[in-house]
């Protein structure tokens, strides 16, 4: 009996913040009834889309017990970059003034590889130097925004916001499958993929166990042979690579980007993870969660704006919902002990 | 072998037999940890020369350890051994995931319980089912789920630091059946334990270490208390 008690509190903690979800959402209907439709859906699931793909790198990097605040300029440097590949030709500010029409795979995986090769020196800096993730990833977030500065600023550029992007780009961030209130963005596919094969890796490979693992109990990790700083590097990587991609999109839909382009994007990752039950201690965090808590903070913003509430409150409730969200989790974690 | 660590062990040199538990005795302090875990590629040696069935091999990483069939089960189980936030079935598979793969990196979840439960069973670990966390199992239990682990790989030589401290009478019991078991079924194990009834009565034979040095082997027939303790201090005072 006394074990229910507690197997249900637990559950109660458990799902806390889906009970938050539902208070917010019929608070903010019965306030305004035009909330409830079904293009209030497609524009949070899409404004949910790059965020998702952003917060599960941000996963990766918190289940090892790390944490990667290079992740919003990341998606800055491989918006630009994308960006500035694939301008129309008859765009007066070209970024490449004579660059010809390249295939459309060509920029999209040069900025991911960028993304890439950040992660591989994050991962590089942590296994190899023992360097807090924290501090690591400030540095490479420092270098990224320098990098990428450099680049915005080049001649005959000089910081101007990269604009006149190719049709055929921007439509994978604003086209659909479909027409009417009832087709699927694109965007919102590509953010379900990207999901189902991040689920797939945290559950179904070596990769995916050794990383729990190594969040769970880095020293136990190491006698069971596991090499950790492989690991780290690998799974630093593929983070840095979700980042990246997460920055094409992000041009691809806005039609045009700048340096300060994610901006940020990083605690925004990092808190709708720790919300969608993320532990920020390691070893615990699930796929399903981190999309809850991106949708939940979607939601959030969304629905603050549409019942005309001041942003400024709306950071505020942002942040309560974050302290809050963390410790519930700490409680679930003290309780044990 | 000797310790890159001048205060570590030192000119220790031993064989190990098939099929025999051979027990090392000493002191806390005699470096007898730092000797094990260096074997298992954990700490650096300045000299160490391992010879695995008349073949020299390199262990210098726990994954060389591994490829050569040892197991280490450590002292500290919370420190070094458990994954508490992760399941009976995952703490158990963990060194093992290469037997899961298949063709395509995929790992077969459905091998691993099965591989799971039965070793639970086997080695008669409680628990509501392999998917309960670690960290709500007694101590014994958690300790034959460590040892779960290790035998999934199916090592030929198990390094066992002080595989019964901390846990209840009974789990202890069942551990002392298992290691017997696994020495009968030919399987080379090295046991530390500070214990003098345990060492005595599981050991074949016994290594006695102080401050770093080997100070002797002794047999089963002419192993005491008071010999172990003698050679546990030859190099005190």
């Amino acid at each position: 009996m006394e074990m229910n008690l507690k197997k249900s509190k637990e559950f109660a903690l458990q799902y806390a913040i889906y009970g938050v979800l539902i208070v917010l959402i019929v608070a903010i209907a019965v306030y305004n009834s035009n909330f409830l439709s079904i293009n209030t859906l497609r524009d949070i699931l899409m404004q949910s889309s790059t965020r998702v793909i952003i917060a599960l790198g941000a996963g990766f990097i918190l289940i090892t017990a790390g944490v990667d605040l290079s992740a919003g300029r990341v998606v800055g440097l491989a918006a630009v970059l994308s960006a500035s590949m694939l301008q129309v030709a008859d765009y007066s500010r070209r970024f490449f003034p004579d660059l010809p029409d390249l295939p459309i795979w060509i920029p999209i995986l040069v900025a991911i590889l960028a993304g890439l090769l950040v992660g591989i020196l994050n991962g590089w800096i942590v296994a190899k130097f023992s360097v807090p993730p924290f501090i690591a990833t400030l540095g490479t977030f420092v270098m990224v925004y320098g990098i990428n500065s450099i680049y915005f600023d080049m001649k005959p550029n000089e910081s101007q916001p990269i604009g006149g992007l190719r049709p055929d780009f921007t439509e994978i961030g604003s086209g659909s499958l479909g027409n009417g209130p009832y087709s699927i963005p694109y965007i919102v596919i590509i953010a379900l993929v990207v999901a189902f094969i991040v689920w797939v890796i945290f559950n179904k490979t070596k990769l995916g166990k050794n990383m729990y693992a190594i969040g769970g109990n880095v020293n136990a990790a190491t006698v069971s042979g596991i090499n950790v700083g492989r690991n780290l590097i690998m799974i630093y990587a593929i983070a840095g690579a979700l980042y990246g991609f997460a920055g094409v999109l992000e041009a691809a839909r806005t039609g045009g980007a700048t340096n300060n382009y994610g901006n940020m994007y990083e605690l925004d990752a990092i808190a709708a993870c720790v919300v969608g039950g993320v532990s920020t201690t390691g070893g615990i965090g699930t796929v399903p969660g981190s999309l809850g808590g991106v949708v939940i903070f979607t939601v959030i913003n969304y629905g603050l704006t549409f019942v005309g509430m001041n942003p400024y409150w709306q950071l505020i409730i942002k942040g309560l919902i974050i302290v809050a969200a963390v410790a519930v989790d700490i409680r679930k974690y003290i309780s044990k002990k | 072998m000797t310790s890159i660590n001048p205060r570590s062990f030192k000119n220790v040199t031993f064989e190990l037999r098939k099929g025999e538990v051979l027990g090392i005795g000493g002191l806390v302090g005699a470096q007898r940890t730092e000797l094990i875990e260096a074997i298992f590629g954990l700490r650096a040696m300045a000299i160490g020369k391992f010879i695995i069935n008349g073949q020299e091999v390199k262990i210098a990483s726990p994954a060389d350890a591994k490829r050569h069939k040892i197991a280490l089960l450590t002292e500290e189980r919370r420190v070094t051994g458990i994954f508490p936030v992760l399941s009976v079935m995952e703490n158990m598979a963990i060194a093992n995931l290469d037997a899961y793969q298949n063709p395509y990196f995929l790992l077969d979840e459905r091998n691993m319980k099965v591989d799971a439960a039965n070793s639970a069973e086997k080695l008669r670990v409680k628990m509501p089912s392999v998917k309960e966390l670690i960290k709500n199992l007694s101590g014994g239990n958690q300790q034959k789920v460590l040892l779960g682990r290790w035998l999934l790989t199916d090592p030929d030589i198990l390094l066992l630091d002080e595989p019964t401290r901390g846990i209840d009478v009974g789990a202890k019991y069942e551990i002392y059946t298992i290691i017997l078991e696994l020495a009968k079924q030919g399987k080379s194990i090295i046991m530390i334990s500070s214990e003098m009834p345990e060492i005595l009565g599981m050991s074949d034979r016994i290594m006695v270490m102080c401050e770093g040095r080997l100070t002797g082997i002794l047999d089963k027939e002419n192993a005491t208390e008071q010999e172990i303790m003698r050679h546990a201090t030859l190099y005190m005072g």
